[in-house]
């Protein structure tokens, strides 16, 4: 039987079409820890007192449980051993300081698989299973899935390492998030371009949510609030063998500085493109583009370091009494210093919070914990540094303002930081380098 | 201006890959698929032998020419030689079998890490109200002289009437004592080394990744098809146009639209010709 060119030219590309929808590829799975997505509940495993495994209790006697919903297995289990870490370090501080409530705290573990399907299934095992009195854990995608489960069932619930942007104004009734939104990735970019001065930008947008949602947070924050033009505004698919075209578009007008929101693997092509034809100019840089490949590129002569390129990712704040106390007992466990971009000490923050707002509530219901959650994060009240300072404090009767290991913490009406810390990185010496601290200016919000 | 020295670069890496295709397709009937993967090995092979055996940037090119040429023919006998007979249709997806498996074995070897080729691309020339650097200047030279040669093999050699004859008519060429297997090996070589080139190519301009045989399968499929198929100078000349069309419509639209103007100028000269570009017209196609 002979079989048309044209029929055999069809069921290729319709195979193809269909290989190409099955298939996850691997050039984009270089995201931040703050996309990670989770799966379906494995074993939970439950720790007391820093470590000591032990069986679940659950209910009104026995332990206060904290969940932790986490990427165990799966694309994100390279994180979990930091994060754990963190938790631990909290659970001993609590139980260490005489517990909550006088009961004892312990951290009851479940794997989501890295995936939304076990992000739900986690989220119900640890609920209905597990009975924990509140959550925390859970990365942007899992979050997002239960996000409605987490508000129904009135769980005071906090999210470490959520960067999605969908969180911007959906919590700050059950659910808080400590770390920076994806979108404040713009808004920093924006502020470095206001600082240094710049009136005239071009933008390399790659066309997706994770890179694009920032990129229109700059767009608008750099022409609205800070009044500056952008000249050229190139969006760009990724996976493609070169992208000359769109940098010669982006620098066709000799802006003064380029925002590339980009990953690493199309950025390195923009970045090569641009020293092979010798554009010129400074960048500013997405989070994504904060990664060793990039800084690699220095060594084969594409001239990005010392400050040609700058960036800003997440940063703990190192000067804070938290920090100082948090960073030596979480190094004698993993054996190394804290690191913003793994997210521990927001892992280590979230629990010390969820504690004292059960010690400040006086008791485990839902309503009346999450009711005293924003309290505590924000002045006016006593600073306390530690979980032992709070309880101290609310005892006396004062109200207080915990500022965590991370950050201080402060948090506005949709529960997500106010002022979250960046820190400046440049390339030195063919390293991401910090060289300064920098906080968020609350006036760029939209 | 500038947009058409970019067409002429991209039109020239695809205009090779699309030469490779097409022969398979013309001289074994099916179209293969793995031939993205064959560039993804190109590229990769290529990059370790800059960046690994610190090898000069050419003979890199051309170790990765031969090998990937080698390995086609390896894959000619064990994969699609046992299925030959079931027809163009178990070729196929015997085809996008393996390139899967390819994919797979790439990422395993290789990691899926993107990396980028250690080496310069030269320094920019000005010329007027373009520019154009050394490396691109040697990708288009070097697409130029294979071709070129690749035209000499196929009508001054008598291996090179040989696969002429039998993309032509197998059944007659063989029956004029014409050795079908020894072309069909030499085609496979060749094409596989085009496809390995392509890869070394498509390396230096932007990067090396795992993911690179699916994304340039298609638009090598649309040059194919514009081209004729049966044409190898109707392919040369659609990988041009193609590669021209993309980097000039961004003068005009979103950049992220290139693949869908890809396609679109296919359809398009599908509708004005619909057996190709330089394909003979009435020709029907086994």
């Amino acid at each position: 039987m002979k079989l048309g060119m044209r029929k055999l030219i069809i069921l290729a590309v319709v195979a193809l079409v269909i290989a190409a929808c099955g298939d996850t590829g691997g050039g984009a799975d270089t995201t931040a820890a703050g996309d990670t997505t989770t799966s379906a509940g494995g074993d939970a495993t439950t720790t007391a007192g820093g470590g000591a495994t032990t069986t679940a209790g659950g209910g009104e006697e026995g332990p206060i449980k904290f969940g932790m919903l986490i990427g165990v297995t799966g694309d994100y289990a390279p994180y979990y051993d930091v994060s754990k870490a963190g938790a631990d370090v909290a659970i001993a501080e609590i139980n260490d300081a005489g517990g909550v409530l006088g009961r004892q705290v312990e951290l009851v573990v479940v794997d989501n698989k890295s995936t939304v399907e076990g992000a739900v299934q986690g989220f119900s095992q640890v609920v209905d299973v597990e009975g924990v009195h509140a959550l925390g854990g859970p990365e942007s995608d899992g979050a997002i899935a239960n996000l409605q489960a987490i508000k129904d069932l009135q769980l005071p619930t906090i999210c470490p390492a959520c960067g999605t942007s969908e969180l911007d104004e959906a919590g700050g009734d059950y659910i808080w998030r400590i770390t920076g939104s994806d979108s404040d990735g713009g808004l920093i970019a924006a502020q470095f371009a206001r600082d240094a001065g710049y009136t005239q930008v071009a933008m390399l947008v790659q066309n997706t949510e994770g890179a694009s949602a920032p990129a229109d947070v700059f767009k608008q924050v750099f022409t609205e609030i800070i009044g500056g033009e952008v000249v050229a505004d190139v969006r760009f698919d990724p996976g493609q063998s070169s992208y000359q075209a769109q940098v010669d578009q982006a620098f066709a007008d000799e802006p003064e500085v380029v925002y590339v929101g980009s990953g690493f693997e199309a950025g390195g092509v923009i970045l090569t493109e641009w020293q092979r034809r010798g554009y010129g100019g400074g960048f500013l840089f997405s989070p994504d583009m904060v990664v060793p490949e990039i800084a690699a590129l220095t060594e084969q002569g594409v001239e990005i370091g010392d400050g040609v390129a700058r960036a800003a990712i997440a940063a703990y704040d190192t000067e804070s009494p938290a920090y100082e106390s948090y960073a030596p007992r979480y190094e004698e466990i993993i054996g190394e210093q804290p690191t913003p971009g793994l997210y521990d000490a927001n892992q280590y923050d979230q629990y010390i919070i969820l504690a004292l707002a059960i010690t400040a509530a006086g008791t485990t219901d839902g309503p009346a914990v999450a009711a005293v959650i924003t309290e505590l994060l924000n002045a006016p009240g006593t600073a306390v540094y530690s979980y032992a300072d709070g309880v101290a404090a609310l005892e006396a009767g004062e109200d207080i303002d915990y500022h965590g290991a991370s950050s201080s913490l402060d948090v506005n009406e949709f529960g997500n930081l106010a002022s979250p810390n960046f820190g400046e990185q440049n390339i030195v010496d063919g390293q991401w380098t910090q060289v300064a601290t920098v906080e968020l200016d609350p006036s760029l919000r939209p | 201006m500038q947009n058409i020295i970019f067409g002429l670069v991209t039109g020239s890496i695809l205009a090779i890959a699309t030469v490779g295709f097409s022969m398979i397709r013309q001289t074994e009937g099916f179209i293969n698929i793995a031939h993205g993967q064959l560039l993804t090995l190109g590229a990769f092979l290529g990059y370790f032998f800059v960046a690994t055996v610190e090898m000069n940037v050419f003979l890199a090119g051309l170790a990765a020419m031969v090998l990937v040429g080698l390995i086609g023919v390896l894959l000619a006998i064990v994969v699609f030689r046992p299925v030959a007979k079931s027809g163009p249709l178990a070729q196929l997806f015997t085809s996008i079998g393996l390139a899967y498996l390819l994919f797979g074995l790439i990422r395993v070897i290789f990691g899926a890490n993107v990396t980028f080729f250690p080496t310069g691309f030269g320094s920019r020339l000005d010329l007027g109200p373009v520019n154009v650097t050394v490396g691109e200047i040697l990708i288009v030279v070097v697409a130029a002289v294979v071709v070129g040669l690749l035209a000499l093999f196929l009508t001054q050699t008598r291996l090179g009437t040989w696969i002429r004859a039998t993309a032509s008519n197998p059944e007659l060429a063989r029956l004029r004592g014409i050795p079908v297997n020894r072309v069909s090996y030499a085609v496979w070589f060749v094409a596989s080394a085009l496809a390995g080139l392509a890869g070394v190519m498509v390396g230096l301009i932007g990067n090396v990744h795992s993911e690179l045989g699916w994304t340039q399968i298609l638009i090598i499929l649309a040059a194919a098809v514009l081209g004729g198929l049966g044409s190898i100078y109707g392919v040369l000349a659609a990988g041009l146009l193609l590669g021209l069309a993309m980097d000039l419509s961004a003068l005009i639209i979103p950049t992220s639209y290139r693949t869908v103007v890809a396609f679109g100028v296919l359809i398009l000269g599908l509708l004005l010709r619909p057996q190709g570009l330089f394909a003979a017209k009435g020709r029907r196609e086994a």
